[in-house]
């Protein structure tokens, strides 16, 4: 595939979009040329657009370091292979308009003439939507989301993708069903694309292109007392009464649009604080989103050989999640897999993330480590900016990005990795790089539910080397004449966790 | 097959990850079956992403309707009171109020206004972007929905082209819908517009069956004879089809029959075109709406004068309503307008409208309520395979009592008579052949009050289907148990705060009830309204029977609100059918409560609870039954009656559901509710074991899932019953689990715990006649938990104390909590004047040490290394924040788990055999667990008795103990050695297992042993044998102690605290907790960052090895007068138990568990227990395994 366009519509879009990017960061599939995100936030300030946008400055340094003038079919299935391009932010500050009303300047229709239309909007909408603040988003009223929204469509971000839209192309739209920004902004998009009198540029391609989309249904449920007492306007209570108003709306008018739709939502609950909104919402990442942003892998090989529409085998056609048991906490082994391949993509990411934070910098410094100085690699490769853009990815997003996903207050708790110390949990709270220290013991239980293989003797404990299978396959790295220190660095890293990961967890 | 992530529960997908479908997964079936909470609480909805979402939300809302009662395929669907059903009665106002457009005089009100598509034009050409915008969305949604096929299929042409919309005094109201007609604002109606009936258009929720029949006829011929209507409102046209089903008047059941056959359709021109200020209403594109002309005439209600039909009722109600009955002659008594009833006039069977909406048999313009056999006769009769309890609920009188029926008496009854009445003119009858005749006298006014009007019916085991004539009606047999907790009222309306109610059906029988409170001075039933419903065991999970339990309770701020019952409609659905069916428990009402002071304890340990009440100036168990009076008053009551003709079903077990009725039911009460009885003659009785048992679905870390006697129980019958391992989940260590303060559900778990006990408690004091803000509860905390940890405990307790005893937030005056190592002492009958005492308190988790001088309390000092400690898996201390599944390997556990299983398969216990599969397969349950179930097992503590192997790690145990407290006391006082030991806790009683027999006073017994320790530790030459006291039940002692103490204690309430040592764990070092400077030293970080201090802990701890192994174990003879293996090598012994790296090491691990995972920060007990702990574990291995065991034995 040549790109795909991902329209990530509100909150639930940028924390899909961020577990999309750890999942590629684990080297998980690289079958498309690169990754354009396309976000669309009515509350630029919002705190999981904020985290999103540093998370993936953090990832492209990486990228960017890594495979700069690489061809695209090498080194797949490595370590942050997938170009992701630097997030395009379609954002219509709600600042701008104030309320709905400001926006068609309401109480001035009767004036100029449009007295039947003023009518027909008090019958439609109510004082309250009309009054509505937006710079916060829709706070779960679709309605008026789905007029304010079509200002993206005016925004430059949005012509340079119509503008550069090619056949091949793909776009995905990630969307929550049950919140404001996400339910209204879906359909819209969907209409507009399909709507070949719409006028935009190259709608032609566009409307023949294979679009897909996840919709995230309700997950989670926010604290109901500061919507009773008034503090917050999101009622998680009527999160699922929405749903199903909207469900059945999608089924009447946007399934005949769409060509994959994938649907996930959980009975087991989360519960979040209640924020409207703005810096502080950040909600922590949740296996949901991380199963959404599967859903992007799997569209991506969808019908991989068609190219437009018209190749599909069927126009429509839906998708939908599961998991081994129906249980609240769950790990890899939960997920039984046909192949090894997710496991193992994120088995190794983790060694690598613990190699990088707890051991990288002693290894580059230790003026007699052999794989090291075969590499040439200097000393102050630890302070590089490659070296230290990755330290911040695991610090700052990986780390956080597993914690989160175990948190009590999810219903759904996925905990593949031990990572559960009382420091990390410390730094997480005080909002710190994770300092994740790992003992050469626990090296063999960092993945739940699944240690590797130790082959004790008494008196004799295993442990598990790394730098001295590095040593070992360096030789092979060497014969690349990689030009570029940090992929050297990085492809005997992966040679060396493939081995580990072969001797200790494929038995 | 694996399990789906979806709205909908237990959907399964034939693989993990993403699964493709061809079609919608969430089609309007399957959007049907998500659960959600409209129907609990009203909610705005406006989530469609349209800007006509409000046009799709009516349409919504038909659907949802539809929908439900396809599924239900009942009545009460149609009459609910959610947001969907007032959308579609404010939907049916606007069609019934144009179609009243005349009669209601709406012309000077009502105003049309037509928006059609050009109006968009004017507003693109607008200079505000906004406004282009808008006009923009509005064009590209009209143009998708005018592509409709529901109107591109049906020759509607652009029906989002124009609307109609209609304002009330100048205020928008509504508008025409393609979709479903008319729909209105979102806003507030604030104009009132009334019927010809009185009733406001828009206020309450009025279904299409129940409005003016002239209506219904209109709407549905407006409808048939239109069939573009139909295509485009095909949700309401679906709800017109439903509500046909309801209407009871006959002309317009048979005139809309046949309207649906074809017939009048040209009728619909009769009635005329509705025009508002000169312009016709179209509905749909060339489709008009059309309304009623006046016709004048006006009906006139008459007043009933004399009526000798009205009915004697002791409730005094306004219109009392006559009584009639088909075919009844009578010319005597007067009927209307003092003339008798006229021969012609056919009184019908039944009458659908509401009672104060009816008009009299034979006057059709009278209104006045009158009421027939079908209002208060059920035409089934619900027949139960069990004899129900006659003693607690009301049967019926009759010499030849149907004994296993329910009361064919519907609710209605009581809108006019009171219980009395019915007690009084009820009458059920068994013919021989097995036929069932009821007879409900109605008292009527007739010869001067001394007439009745009798309803009867007989009831036949017949298919229901083939019933015939309205004489007859239908024995259904049902298979249900019904059990209501606690059985009594309160007079105290206060303390009548919590009922719950367990519901055990069969999955072809669904079992729904409802509650209500007589009330006798008005025509309207009480409706006692259910808080919270659960049904734990369901139908999906495949076990055949179904638990559900309901609570009714109020809040602590709802202290005046009323939730007292009186009577019980049980709802069964059996094949399709549904029948109700009465309940009258007969409830026992406690009086005025008495103001003497009473007192509770409750004795939570880490493996045993123990909870006793002060009766009469002594201490007696918690109980579930009245003293003295049992079975008279029982807490618990079920349906079922009680077997009481047979010898071998005792105790509990005779109120139980039991082998006399249908056994798949007893798992339910007793493993997920409680037993019949609890206390002394039943077989479950306190101390009890501390577990819980949750229900698999349940999700204990968010606390709004658990509730207790729903989703969380205190299993009574753990290690009686059977357990349920796929649908329960048992959990024990509650009370140290909290130690990990991440572990929500663990909290919550003990949260339950705790909930349970109190209910269980208050109710007992209450049903006695005591008043619980009066009494003084305590509860027991042990020295050594962390403060987070009794944060927690003192929180929780705060807010049930006030929740159940004294009623008012803020007010915990009479709770107390009291260290557990005080209590005890208190208990001995004897008192210890001018002697210096010792009470070392071993229960599960803790021991308690707590010095008297001339009972003058002079230390307290508490450590975690107690009974359960022998048995445990020696702290994980790197895997404890893992949270991996619970190891079951202890030496005793392997040793004994093979040989304990031998026996009960040689005895052919199969209920041992699947308790004890139970505990080893369940991932929250441990090696304690495991031994706490074989203690209850007489051999077991016989065997351990005859093992040498073991008995070693008994001495060891028990001698760590005594040594180390020695140390302490040593360390206050180097002079002062006690003349006086007192044991008490459960874990105490493992010094028995050594000793051979309980008294432990014997010649070369345990008393020798514990003198020997001491003179050692005190370095005393001479010394004469120190007293051991030990009560029968040691684990009752705190408990009866808290309460016998209780005002010594609270006289003195600090003394503890005053008086609480902290020891290092070295031979002298001792803190006092008020000693800041020292503890503030002593912090966990300086501990593990001086290897000194360590250092002189593990060679305290080698001290007692070398001390154990080269002295005691000659001075005692341990082989003769223990009976331990001769063959041990003592000299390898110290070699194994004295590694010097495994002792640092496992103090280091404790040490930074103590930081990281509880979190504290200065020491708050001993560390000499920490590596003995391990070795035992680690050397009950090994015992376990001879060939290892071996290698410390012989030379």
């Amino acid at each position: 595939m040549s790109k795909l366009y991902i329209f990530a519509i509100g909150g639930t879009g940028t924390r899909v979009l961020k577990s999309l990017t750890m999942l590629l960061a684990s080297g998980m599939n690289t079958n498309v040329e690169e990754i354009v995100p396309m976000v669309i936030d009515t509350d630029i300030n919002n705190g999981d657009l904020e985290r999103f946008r540093r998370v993936i400055n953090d990832y492209h340094k990486i990228n960017s370091k890594l495979y700069s003038g690489v061809s695209h079919n090498e080194f797949k299935d490595n370590f942050f292979r997938t170009k992701i391009a630097k997030p395009k932010e379609l954002n219509i500050s709600g600042l701008d308009f104030g309320t709905l009303a400001d926006m068609f300047d309401y109480s001035g229709l009767n004036a100029s003439g449009h007295k039947e239309t003023k009518f027909l909007i008090d019958l439609l909408l109510s004082e309250d939507n009309l009054i509505m603040k937006l710079e916060n988003g829709f706070l779960g009223n679709p309605n008026v989301g789905s007029i304010v929204l079509k200002h993206v469509v005016e925004t430059r971000e949005f012509k340079d993708f119509t503008q550069d839209f090619q056949q091949g192309d793909r776009i995905f739209i990630i969307n929550s069903i049950f919140g404001g920004t996400g339910a209204a902004g879906f359909p819209l998009l969907l209409k507009i694309f399909r709507d070949n009198t719409s006028g935009l540029n190259n709608i032609g391609l566009i409307n023949s292109s294979i679009i897909g989309g996840v919709t995230v249904l309700p997950y989670f449920e926010v604290d109901v007392e500061k919507f009773q007492n008034g503090e917050s306007a999101i009622n998680s209570d009527t999160f699922i009464t929405k749903s199903k108003a909207a469900l059945s709306y999608y089924d009447r008018h946007v399934g005949h649009l769409i060509n994959a739709l994938y649907y996930i939502g959980d009975t087991k609950k989360s519960s979040y604080e209640n924020i409207e909104g703005g810096t502080e919402q950040k909600n922590p990442a949740n296996f949901i989103e991380l199963a959404s942003a599967m859903a992007i892998l799997n569209f991506i090989n969808y019908e991989p050989g068609a190219k437009t529409t018209d190749d599909l085998d069927k126009f429509s056609r839906y998708f939908e999640f599961a998991i081994d048991k129906n249980e609240g906490q769950f790990n890899l082994n939960q997920l039984k897999e046909d192949n090894d391949s997710f496991s193992k993509s994120l088995i190794l990411f983790t060694y690598l993330s613990i190699y990088i934070t707890n051991f990288f910098e002693g290894a580059i410094l230790n003026k007699n480590l052999a794989w090291k100085n075969e590499l040439n690699i200097p000393s102050t490769f630890y302070k590089s900016d490659f070296s230290k853009a990755a330290i911040s990815f695991f610090e700052n997003f990986y780390y956080k990005w597993l914690i989160e996903m175990s948190f009590s207050k999810h219903g759904r708790k996925f905990t593949p990795f031990n990572l559960y110390t009382a420091q990390a949990i410390e730094d997480y709270h005080l909002d710190n790089p994770v300092k994740f220290s790992i003992t050469l013991e626990k090296l063999f239980t960092i993945v739940n539910e699944r240690p590797a293989k130790r082959m004790d003797k008494f008196l004799h404990k295993d442990s598990i080397k790394f730098d001295q299978i590095f040593t070992e396959l360096v030789q092979e790295t060497k014969t690349k004449n990689l030009a570029l220190t940090e992929l050297a660095v990085m492809d005997v890293l992966k040679n060396g966790l493939e081995k580990i990961y072969n001797e200790r967890y494929k038995y | 097959m694996a399990h789906k992530i979806s709205l909908i529960n237990e959907q399964t997908a034939s693989k993990c990850f993403w699964n493709k479908y061809d079609n919608n997964p969430y089609n309007d079936e399957k959007i049907a079956m998500i659960t959600d909470n409209i129907g609990n609480i009203e909610v705005p909805v406006t989530s469609i992403p349209s800007p006509f979402a409000r046009i799709h939300l009516f349409e919504a809302a038909f659907n949802y309707v539809v929908e439900y009662y396809n599924r239900k395929k009942n009545q009460k669907t149609i009459n609910e009171k959610t947001t969907y059903h007032h959308l579609i009665s404010d939907c049916l106002d606007v069609y019934e109020m144009l179609f009243s457009y005349d009669e209601l005089q709406l012309d000077k009100k009502i105003k049309l206004i037509n928006w059609d598509f050009s109006k968009l034009k004017a507003l693109q050409e607008s200079s505000k972007s906004g406004r282009r915008i808008f006009a923009d969305v509005f064009q590209l949604y009209i143009n998708n929905y005018n592509k409709d096929e529901r109107f591109t299929n049906n020759g509607i042409e652009n029906p989002f082209h124009s609307f109609a919309i209609l304002l009330l005094n100048n205020k928008v109201i509504a508008g025409t819908s393609p979709f479903t007609g008319f729909y209105t604002t979102a806003n507030l109606i604030n104009d009132e517009v009334r019927n010809h009936d009185g009733r406001v258009f828009f206020s309450n929720i009025m279904p299409l069956y129940k409005r003016s029949l002239k209506f219904q006829r209109f709407i549905n011929l407006f409808f048939e004879s239109q069939p573009q209507v139909i295509h485009a409102f095909p949700a309401v046209h679906k709800y017109l089809e439903i509500n046909r089903k309801f209407i009871t008047d006959i002309k317009t059941k048979k005139f809309i029959s046949e309207i649906t056959a074809g017939e009048h359709l040209d009728e619909i021109n009769e009635w005329d075109i509705l025009y508002i200020n000169e312009s016709a209403l179209n509905i749909l594109p060339e489709i008009r709406y059309r309304f009623k002309k006046i016709d004048g005439g006006k009906t006139i209600v008459d007043i009933i004068k004399k009526c000798d039909y009205i009915i004697r009722t002791r409730k005094t109600i306004s219109k009392p309503p006559m009584a009639l009955k088909e075919n009844l002659k009578n010319t005597h008594w007067n009927y209307i307008k003092g003339n008798p009833l006229d021969e012609n006039t056919k009184i019908p069977s039944i009458d659908s409208m509401p009672y104060e909406e009816r008009t009299i048999p034979g006057f059709d313009t009278i209104k006045y309520p009158y009421v027939l056999r079908n209002d208060f006769l059920s035409k089934y009769i619900i027949e139960l395979d069990y004899e129900i309890n006659d003693a607690k609920f009301w049967m019926g009188k009759s010499d030849k009592i149907a004994r296993n029926v329910l009361l064919p008496i519907k609710p209605d009854y009581f809108r006019f008579f009171t219980i009395k009445d019915l007690k009084e003119n009820l009458t059920i009858t068994k013919l021989d052949s097995g036929s069932i005749t009821v007879h409900l006298e109605i008292p009527i006014c007739a010869d001067n009050g001394r007439a009745k009007i009798t309803f009867e019916r007989t009831y036949n085991k017949i298919n229901p289907n083939n019933l015939e004539g309205e004489n007859k009606g239908v024995i259904i047999p049902s298979i249900f148990y019904f059990g209501i907790y606690p059985f009594y009222k309160s007079k105290s309306i206060v303390y009548n705060d919590l009922y719950k109610i367990a519901i055990f059906n069969d999955e072809s029988v669904k079992v729904d009830c409802s509650f209500f409170r007589e009330n006798i001075s008005e025509n309207k039933l009480i409706p006692v309204s259910i808080s919270k419903t659960f049904v734990r065991t369901r139908e999906a999970e495949g076990l055949g029977v179904v638990s559900k339990y309901i609570e009714i309770s109020k809040d602590l701020d709802e202290n005046d609100k009323d939730i007292q019952f009186d009577f019980v409609s049980i709802n069964c659905q059996v094949n399709d059918f549904d029948i109700h069916g009465l309940i009258i428990p007969i409830m026992p009402e406690i009086g005025s409560l008495s103001q003497t002071a009473s007192a509770i304890a409750y004795d939570i340990g880490t493996s045993n609870t123990f909870i006793s009440i002060s009766a009469n100036g002594s201490a007696e168990k918690l109980s579930t039954f009245n003293r003295g009076q049992e079975p008279g008053d029982m807490h618990f009551v079920m349906l079922h009656k009680a077997i009481t003709d047979v010898d071998d079903i005792r105790g509990s077990n005779q109120y139980d559901i039991n082998s006399r009725h249908d056994l798949r039911f007893r798992p339910l009460q007793l493993n997920e509710f409680m037993p019949s009885l609890i206390g002394e003659k039943s077989e479950y009785s306190f101390p009890i074991k501390t577990i819980i048992n949750q229900d698999n679905d349940c999700d204990a870390a968010n606390e709004n899932n658990i509730n207790v006697l729903a989703s969380i129980n205190i299993p009574f019958a753990f290690g009686n019953e059977k357990m349920r391992n796929d649908f329960d989940n048992a959990y024990s260590n509650l009370k140290w689990e909290i130690s990990n303060i991440e572990n929500i559900a663990a909290r919550n778990r003990l949260k339950a715990f705790v909930e349970q006990l109190v209910i269980m408690g208050r109710n007992k004091i209450l049903s006695e006649g005591k008043d619980p803000s009066k009494t003084d509860v305590l509860w027991f905390k042990p020295l050594s938990m962390a403060t987070g940890q009794i944060a927690i405990f003192e929180n929780f307790w705060n807010e049930f104390y006030t929740k159940y005893f004294s009623k008012q937030k803020g007010n915990t005056k009479k709770l107390h909590h009291i260290t557990e190592s005080w209590a005890p002492f208190y208990s001995y009958e004897k008192t210890f004047v001018g002697r210096y005492f010792l009470n070392i308190d071993i229960g599960g988790g803790t021991t308690d040490l707590l010095a008297f001088k001339d009972i003058k309390p002079t230390l307290t000092c508490s450590f975690r290394f107690a009974g359960n400690n022998l048995f445990d898996n020696g702290f994980n201390f790197d895997d404890a924040d893992a949270n991996i599944g619970r190891k079951k390997d202890n030496g005793f556990v392997l040793k004994y788990e093979k040989i304990m299983r031998k026996m009960f398969e040689d005895n052919k216990d199969e209920d041992k055999l699947d308790i004890l599969q139970y505990i080893y397969d369940s991932s929250e349950l441990n090696s304690e667990d495991i031994i706490g179930f074989f203690f209850g097992i007489k051999e077991f503590s016989n065997f351990l008795k005859l093992d040498k192997d073991f008995m070693l790690l008994f001495l060891l145990h028990n001698a760590a103990i005594f040594y180390h407290s020695a140390q302490i006391l040593k360390s206050q006082n180097p002079d002062l050695m006690p003349t006086d030991i007192g044991l008490s806790g459960n874990g105490a009683r493992l010094l028995e297992i050594p000793n051979k027999n309980n008294d432990l006073n014997r010649a070369k017994g345990m008393s020798h042993l514990v003198s020997q320790i001491f003179k050692f530790v005190f370095g005393q030459e001479n010394v004469s044998k120190i007293n051991l006291q030990i009560l029968d039940n040691p684990k009752e002692s705190t408990a009866i102690g808290g309460i016998k103490g209780l005002k010594q204690i609270l006289n003195n309430p600090t003394a503890d605290i005053d008086n609480y040592y902290i020891p290092l764990g070295d031979n002298d070092t001792i803190i006092h907790n008020g000693d800041f400077e020292t503890k503030k030293k002593y912090s966990y970080r300086y501990i593990r960052d001086d290897s000194a201090i360590v250092e002189r802990i593990a060679s305290n701890y080698s001290g007692f090895i070398t001390y154990f192994f080269e002295c005691l174990w000659y001075e005692c003879d341990m082989p003769n007068n223990f009976d331990v293996d001769k063959s041990y090598n003592t000299e390898k012994l110290i070699k194994y138990f004295n590694n010097p790296n495994n002792i640092t090491n496992v103090l280091d691990s404790a040490i930074n568990y103590k930081m990281l995972v509880e979190k504290e920060l200065e020491l708050n007990e001993t560390m000499f227990f920490i590596p003995l702990r391990a070795y035992i574990y680690d050397f009950s291995k090994i015992i376990a395994d001879e060939s290892e065991l071996n290698k410390f034995k012989g030379i």
